[in-house]
């Protein structure tokens, strides 16, 4: 399956760069496959089964990974209107940053599921907010 | 929605509805606390498409691929028609990114910016005339 997603840069913030990344997969359950690329930054693979959705978040770059804890991630809701509620949509966060002693890559990741249990897929769709701050310069809350 | 506190924090609403040929357009998605509303409808032809409006001033850039026939760049206060490819199994989405946006681009102003949308939608046509739209937005106030 080819992978293709769409990129916008955003107002850098006066920090450094910031871009978003959208991007929607259609996948079996329990097959494997890239959500969302970055590169030289990092990748994100995901696994989408019956009753949840694993991630693979793949470092690309030269810092250090970290997993950030789910109050630095967006806090919202999930909601569905019309007919949607027989396509169970569901939605995830995560959140982490990757540092190096120069700079810190800071990643917000939203993730909507529906599935479409007569086709046997899961769509996944995500949008990513992609900041480039300062070595030391916390992540903003979201 | 009856269950959400407030509707702009929401980051993740699906929509799905039918349509049968030649009907009147239906609301597919009201996302934003209803600054982006997209409705959805099938031709006389068979041609299915979207339409995709916004509470702004003016039009708002945007980035799709595939899914839709035409690429869009961005969209209209009015609306926007996107026309949207059916008839493969499953349905290839179309993939919308609206962005960047002001505080202003979608509203007042006097809330929280928005920076970015992301739209997936998709339309499956049935065998008696009916066609199923569904629909994701992404992206809330609280970016």
């Amino acid at each position: 399956m080819r992978h293709q997603q769409l990129i916008t840069n955003l107002a850098p913030d006066g920090r450094g760069f910031a871009l978003a990344i959208s991007c929607s997969k259609q996948l079996e359950h329990g097959s494997r496959a890239t959500l969302m690329l970055a590169e030289r930054l990092f990748r994100i693979d995901v696994v989408p089964a019956l009753d949840s959705l694993r991630t693979i978040v793949r470092n690309l770059s030269s810092g250090e990974l970290e997993l950030l804890p789910s109050h630095h991630t967006v806090p919202g809701t999930n909601a569905a209107s019309g007919d949607a509620v027989r396509y169970e949509p569901a939605r995830a966060e995560m959140g982490f940053r990757l540092r190096t002693a120069a700079e810190t890559i800071a990643v917000s990741v939203t993730i909507g599921t529906v599935r479409l249990v007569e086709h046997g897929v899961t769509r996944i769709s995500a949008q990513a907010i992609i900041r480039q701050l300062g070595p030391d310069e916390a992540v903003p809350a979201a | 929605l009856s269950s959400v506190r407030d509707p702009a924090d929401v980051v993740h609403l699906a929509g799905a509805v039918e349509v049968e040929v030649g009907a009147p357009e239906r609301e597919l998605l009201r996302a934003l606390a209803g600054r982006l509303v997209v409705t959805v409808g099938i031709g006389d032809g068979g041609s299915a498409y979207a339409v995709i409006s916004h509470s702004g001033a003016g039009p708002v850039p945007c980035v799709s691929a595939p899914g839709s026939v035409d690429p869009v760049a961005e969209i209209a206060p009015e609306g926007t028609k996107v026309a949207m490819t059916a008839g493969q199994n499953p349905p290839v989405p179309v993939q919308l990114q609206l962005g960047p946006l002001s505080p202003e681009a979608l509203g007042d102003g006097s809330g929280p910016a928005v920076e970015v949308v992301t739209l997936v939608l998709s339309v499956e046509l049935g065998s008696d005339g009916e066609a199923t739209f569904i629909g994701q937005s992404i992206g809330g106030w609280a970016l």
